[in-house]
């Protein structure tokens, strides 16, 4: 299945805009695990189970990720959005 | 009609004038504290190398030394500004990365023992090749300099806005030229100093030297792994900070570390040669701009490619190679602009930003580029400004939108106050005049904590504290928020107090930049200012016979609208709240531009802020031809800052802007060796301008109404260094004919050029 991804950010990997094919059933969390590899980008350091808020908002199709009941564990459906915006600490 | 102020537009005493003048402000290098240990950084003296060994057995060893500390004492986090950029922990613990980086700390029982027991760490450096420019940054095979990043491009900033190609397929002339800039040091007069301490449950109090203490707070517990609730910062007076003070140093993770280890208070305070060694500089820039003009003049299109060098982490580096794409669309109307921006680390000394950030470097090329296209259309450079100049209600490619310009107003009046015209009929020979305009923000809003936050609290004697989120860093936020507060409330000036900047009672700012104090902080102020009102006329409508939004708050007293026989004294209406009610009142206000859109960093695209204001620099000076050496005769500066708070302040502000930058334009650089080791980092061989080197400044103040500010007001103190170095350039050319993009424009480029010109 192909989901689109959107981002506030150039996402190292995913410049052309087309999202990621993955295996059906694939989870958010599994996406983002896609991501990390491609980009280097760390959303779970030192271990961390979930995505730290003051970091990351992350979207299924405009919904944030923590409204869906299994939240990182929500299982993506082809053409899903998924949306990645990365917050800043402050300008400068 | 317009309204009168009684307090706001007057250049009323600064709220910090006389402790500062007469030496009794505390800064954080007086601070003391019962048990207080004194605190010394060694620092390496290699520019690139891995540290497989530091020993510091002897050091901890030596009598009165309680606490040596280094990289490794720190649960090694990386820090920064945005979760995809994290490259930078305290102190390191593989590698050094730059001339002066610190790479161990100790506390002892005063500084001599401190100083003594440094020279007694043993660090086993094995040398790294090094990366001085972006050059190397970006060769083949280069070093890489950050242990977090796999490539030595540390950020990139691409966008497109505008039909470019048409832009330039319509363009009479098109101009182009490359241009480069040096490291500059940040020159603030208070280095980095601090006190830290711990208490019994372990919580943190840092009171240090901070320009935004709320990016140092972010970042400190982040890195030190523990809850923002588990630390508070309190900021002292500080001696200045242009941008070199935002995100925490070594100083200030070493100072905590070692009051943790140590169970005593501990206070650092830096000299002036670690700090102009090791400390935040300005990124040398790598730039080249290619402009399509109209026979007329008029801009069709622009393309810019620049590489900024950045020294080994990333600060607040991705905003800078964003903001200089970002502010190449304003001050002038530009249709189509490309913008391809890399950010590179190096082993130089990190970079922060200075004074108007690299909107600086943007306007020097953008503005002497304009001129030389000019030179070659043979039109007039005043002429060429106004038919580009931004004007009201315009929307610039990359979505920035200016509600207000008074920027054609402000090109006339310089001009005018300069003599162009005159001067062309008749000058001294090798004396010329140059212009520039800019344009800057009233702080952007970039994402995250962008809010502004101000509480004042109402005393039983009728007098107001104020607590705010923005920093006092000798820019005068404190006086103009004081000032906003008595007008607003109908008191006098005097009867507000500035009180103290404390996490703990405090909601700060995202910090102290891009002239966003007084627009930001300012309009929270007044709408502190109106709840407290409210809620005090709420407590005695009814004793007035009154509606509570009936109730007006003018001279010190409190009255019905229509009717100032029937009212009272302010300080009766507080006695009411406190004597009768037992009411606590506190006015509670906040402000953030929710309209603006957050910027896309992957397009570029965002309106960014409100209260853009602008500057028309014009200055006069002549050039020696037998030496080369500039003289600056006299700046001009129509200035559109809205409505002035404080008038006085703001034309110190504008000054010192333009001052400041002129030591960027004409002599500053941070110099290094060929193995990256820093070589003049002290007052007496770093200049920077002092009195007997700037001109007469004059600022024509152009004033109008900004729609979102603070009666009006917008921003100020960075346009003025953006303006200033391309109006030198242009003087220059404007003198004598040569024309220097590589800063600085030095005598001695002159004189090569001069002597080149002439077929010496």
């Amino acid at each position: 299945m192909q989901i689109r991804i959107e981002s506030n950010f150039v996402i190292t990997g995913l410049e052309g805009g087309d999202g990621l094919a993955l295996e059906e059933e694939s989870t958010l969390r599994q996406l983002l695990a896609r991501v990390e590899g491609l980009s280097g980008l760390d959303f779970f350091p030192r271990g961390s189970e979930v995505l730290d808020p003051d970091d990351w908002e992350v979207d299924i199709n405009n919904v944030p990720h923590y409204s869906y009941e299994r939240r990182l564990e929500t299982v993506l459906k082809d053409a899903d959005l998924v949306v990645i915006r990365v917050v800043a600490t402050g300008g400068g | 009609m317009k309204k009168e102020y009684k307090v706001v537009g007057k250049s009323v005493e600064r709220t910090d004038a006389r402790p500062k003048v007469t030496g009794k402000a505390r800064y954080a290098g007086d601070l003391v504290a019962p048990g207080m240990l004194h605190g010394k950084i060694l620092r390496s003296p290699v520019a690139h190398a891995n540290i497989p060994n530091i020993d510091t057995s002897r050091a901890i060893a030596l009598p009165g030394v309680l606490g040596v500390i280094t990289g490794r004492d720190f649960p090694g986090i990386p820090f920064g500004t945005r979760p995809d950029i994290r490259d930078q922990i305290p102190m390191p613990i593989t590698k050094v990365h730059h001339f002066g980086e610190g790479v161990a700390a100790v506390a002892a029982i005063d500084e001599d023992t401190a100083e003594e027991a440094l020279d007694l760490i043993r660090v086993d450096y094995e040398e790294l090749p090094v990366v001085l420019t972006a050059q190397d940054a970006l060769a083949a095979g280069a070093p890489l300099v950050n242990e977090f990043k796999k490539s030595n491009i540390c950020y990139q900033s691409d966008f497109l806005f505008g039909d470019v190609e048409k832009g330039f397929a319509e363009a009479d002339h098109i101009q182009e030229q490359a241009f480069s800039s040096q490291r500059v040091t940040v020159g603030f007069i208070e280095p980095h100093a601090c006190l830290a301490e711990v208490d019994n449950s372990g919580r943190i109090l840092l009171q240090g030297s901070k320009q935004s203490p709320y990016i140092t707070w972010r970042h400190m517990c982040r890195a030190l792994d523990v809850p923002l609730s588990s630390m508070r910062i309190i900021n002292p007076f500080v001696g200045g900070g242009f941008s070199g003070k935002h995100d925490p140093m070594d100083v200030d993770f070493a100072a905590v570390k070692l009051a943790q280890v140590t169970g005593r208070p501990v206070k650092i305070v830096l000299n002036n040669g670690e700090v102009l060694a090791a400390y935040r500089q300005r990124n040398a820039m790598n730039a080249r701009l290619r402009l399509g003009v109209k026979k007329n003049g008029q801009i069709t299109a622009l393309h810019a490619e620049n590489i900024l060098e950045g020294g080994p982490i990333s600060g607040i580096g991705p905003f800078n190679i964003y903001y200089y794409g970002a502010f190449l669309n304003i001050p002038y109307k530009i249709p189509a602009i490309e913008y391809h921006g890399k950010l590179v680390y190096s082993n130089r000394a990190p970079c922060g930003t200075v004074r108007g950030q690299e909107i600086v470097l943007a306007q020097f090329c953008l503005d002497s580029l304009l001129h030389m296209a000019g030179e070659e259309l043979g039109l007039d450079p005043v002429e060429m400004r106004q038919i580009n100049a931004v004007t009201d209600n315009w929307t610039c490619a990359n979505g920035i939108k200016c509600d207000v310009s008074g920027l054609p107003e402000c090109i006339t009046k310089s001009a005018e106050k300069v003599a162009w015209k005159e001067s062309r009929k008749a000058r001294p020979a090798d004396r010329g005049i140059g212009f520039s305009c800019a344009s800057h923000p009233s702080g952007p809003r970039l994402g995250g904590h962008f809010g502004s936050a101000v509480v004042l609290k109402l005393m039983e004697d009728g007098k107001v504290i104020v607590t705010h989120g923005g920093t006092e860093i000798g820019q005068g936020a404190n006086t103009v928020f004081c000032q906003m507060a008595a007008e607003e409330l109908g008191l006098p000036y005097e009867d507000i107090i500035q009180g103290v900047s404390d996490s703990d009672t405090t909601i700060f700012d995202s910090g102290m930049f891009g002239d966003r104090c007084t627009y930001w902080d300012g309009n929270a102020t007044i709408a502190a200012a109106q709840d407290l009102k409210k809620q005090l006329a709420e407590i005695v409508a009814a004793e007035l016979g009154a509606r509570p939004e009936d109730l007006e708050f003018a001279d010190a007293c409190v009255f019905v609208r229509d009717n100032p026989e029937k009212g009272m004294d302010f300080q009766r209406a507080v006695r009411r709240a406190y004597y009768e009610k037992g009411a606590p009142l506190y006015g509670r206000g906040h402000w953030s531009a929710t309209d603006i859109d957050v910027v896309d960093w992957k397009t570029g695209k965002g309106n960014l802020a409100h209260g853009l204001d602008f500057i028309a620099t014009a200055i006069e000076l002549d050039v020696d031809r037998e030496t080369g050496k500039v003289r600056l005769l006299r700046g001009i500066h129509g200035d559109d800052a809205g409505q002035p708070i404080n008038p006085a302040m703001l034309e110190g502000q504008v000054n010192g802007g333009s001052a400041h930058l002129t030591g960027q334009a004409l002599w500053e650089d941070s110099l290094y060796d060929e193995k990256g080791r820093a070589i003049n980092y002290s007052w007496r061989d770093y200049k920077q301008p002092t009195a007997m080197d700037v001109p007469e400044y004059v600022v024509e103040h152009v004033h109008t109404h900004d729609p979102y500010g603070p009666f009006g007001a917008k921003g100020a103190g960075e346009a003025s260094s953006c303006s200033s170095m391309a109006a030198i350039a242009n003087g220059i050319y404007d003198a004598v004919g040569v024309r220097i993009t590589d800063l600085p424009i030095t005598a001695e480029k002159i004189l090569a050029a001069l002597n080149a010109k002439e077929g010496k």
